[in-house]
């Protein structure tokens, strides 16, 4: 299927799914208390724009959601990838390190929620310790998943062609991650938004999060919808822009 | 002509799903300077793990690798390989390849430039300098690996089926290519193929290798012409008469290879 062809199936989607959503609330076959219709979310998200969610800047709720996340992710990127690295390139690093990672993989980080809350309290240490433990996990993994999958032949032609130890590993080995760890980067960054969320859920006085929890203590609905929409724009939004970046700094990859 | 590698009483066994798999038996090989010498024999039975020997990547479990006198310990810059998979660097350009082993090995940047400008030009790649490997076609690739090979100035060039994964048309160029790089160098080749053909166009010497594991079972001197661009030498009858003989050798023991495996 050409690129256009794709691209009009995926508008006209897109088009009828909101026809049919405006059909639904308009004509009211369904409560607004349940679904409310897109012109009352528009009409709620520029009141929300213009005066803030209970005397608190909509600007300000999302940049506490953004600050988070990033201070997470930032952290864990910094130290996972040389750990994730250093894992995959040492086989004894791996046998140490690898076993905590595979039982920690598969809990989910809000399972941790009220763990963490009970060490550290509700402050923001608490929130960007569970976004920081979570995309650690991610970019860990596949740095190290990188690293194994360098082929043989690669590091045997390195090695013909008179390089040391030293050379390998950041004029080969390193490079030839990338994709890996780029891939990694993409999954922790989306984790990571869906985790400060939820956290935000749980304990907040402001954030994307918080604009949900207390819009449904206070059957503010709309407001509910206009957080969740939010939410699912702002990580189309990092998707893109790291699959933008992911395109440019390692644009051999899959090639 | 001074023996350049000496491959003394070779044999080489690995261990593969618990059990011991010998790969080589007691091989014995003089490659004298500047010869081009082909291995040819069915999947399988070692020839890869020889050059591999060679090579430094493995070391055999018996006997040993001589270059110059010396025992192979591990890979060097002395010895440029060459791989069916090219194993170029993905993320480098056409050029940053070949200069690779320049760069890590010190060479001033003028030096290598200018190294790597000559050797492009010699395989005609001097308009693809500035591309990636992925933009290039699979018989561009392996020029560029083979120049990679060469901008260290190996005395010896080790190659693995390096035109096994080539078209028909660009293996045959290829095959010229290297006789000119090969003739205009003086470099001592050691060249694994399953082509009998390539073998024979391409050496001074074939050695033919028996089933695993792999033993020399014979090794032909092929005397055709030194200058060999006439292609039409690949239908003369002493070429003929030399693939015929191969072939009958490399059946014999493709088929008891096939005997083997089948139980």
């Amino acid at each position: 299927m050409g690129r256009w062809r794709s691209l009009g199936l995926s508008i006209g989607a897109v088009a009828v799914a909101l026809l049919v959503w405006l059909i639904v609330t308009e004509g009211r076959f369904v409560s607004e208390r349940i679904l409310p219709s897109p012109r009352a979310i528009v009409q709620e998200f520029v009141v929300l724009v213009n005066e803030g969610y209970v005397g608190t800047p909509l600007y300000s709720h999302l940049l506490a959601s953004l600050m988070r996340t990033f201070l997470g992710f930032a952290c864990a990127a910094l130290l996972a990838v040389p750990t994730g690295l250093a894992i995959g390139y040492s086989p004894v690093l791996y046998a140490v390190i690898s076993p905590f990672l595979s039982v920690l993989r598969p809990m989910p980080a809000i399972a941790f929620i009220p763990l963490v809350i009970l060490w550290f309290g509700i402050g923001e240490f608490s929130k960007v310790l569970l976004i920081f433990f979570t995309s650690f996990l991610y970019i860990t993994l596949n740095a190290a998943a990188g690293v194994k999958a360098v082929p043989i032949d690669l590091i045997r032609a390195a090695r013909s062609l008179g390089v040391n130890e030293r050379q390998l590993f950041f004029h080969v080995i390193l490079p030839e991650s990338l994709p890996y760890v780029f891939t990694g980067l993409k999954i922790g960054a989306a984790v990571s938004w869906a985790v400060v969320v939820a956290a935000e859920l749980v304990a907040a006085q402001r954030g994307l999060g918080y604009i949900i929890m207390d819009g449904a203590t206070f059957f503010r609905i709309t407001d509910v919808y206009v957080g969740i929409l939010l939410i699912g724009v702002i990580g189309f939004g990092i998707e893109r822009t790291l699959s933008a970046i992911e395109r440019r700094l390692v644009h051999w990859a899959g090639r | 002509m001074a023996t350049k590698i000496e491959i003394a009483n070779v044999s080489h066994a690995y261990a593969r799903d618990g059990r011991t798999v010998e790969a080589l038996q007691a091989v014995d090989l003089a490659v004298q300077t500047g010869e081009l010498v082909s291995i040819v024999g069915p999947s399988g039975c070692g020839k890869t793990t020889l050059l591999f020997g060679v090579a430094g990547f493995i070391r055999p479990t018996r006997g040993q690798v001589l270059v110059d006198g010396q025992p192979v310990v591990a890979p060097g810059s002395d010895r440029g390989v060459v791989f069916q998979s090219f194993a170029l660097f993905k993320w480098l350009t056409v050029q940053q390849n070949v200069e690779f082993g320049p760069k890590m090995r010190g060479l001033p940047p003028r030096e290598r430039r200018e190294r790597a400008g000559q050797l492009l030009a010699l395989v005609g790649l001097s308009r693809f300098r500035d591309r990636y490997p992925y933009e290039l076609s699979g018989g561009m690739q392996q020029r560029a690996a083979i120049v990679r090979a060469l901008a260290n100035d190996p005395e010896i060039l080790l190659m693995d089926e390096p035109f096994g994964s080539l078209d028909a048309q660009s293996r045959d160029m290829m095959q010229e290519e290297l006789l000119k790089i090969w003739q205009t160098s003086g470099k001592t080749i050691l060249f694994i193929t399953h082509s009998v053909d390539e073998a024979i166009y391409l050496s001074s010497r074939v050695v033919v290798f028996t089933s695993r594991p792999g033993r020399i079972k014979h090794v032909l001197d092929v005397r055709l012409p030194a200058s060999r661009f006439d292609y039409h030498i690949r239908t003369s009858a002493d070429f003929i008469r030399a693939k015929q003989s191969i072939l009958d050798m490399v059946r014999e023991e493709t088929l008891k290879q096939y005997e083997e495996e089948m139980g």
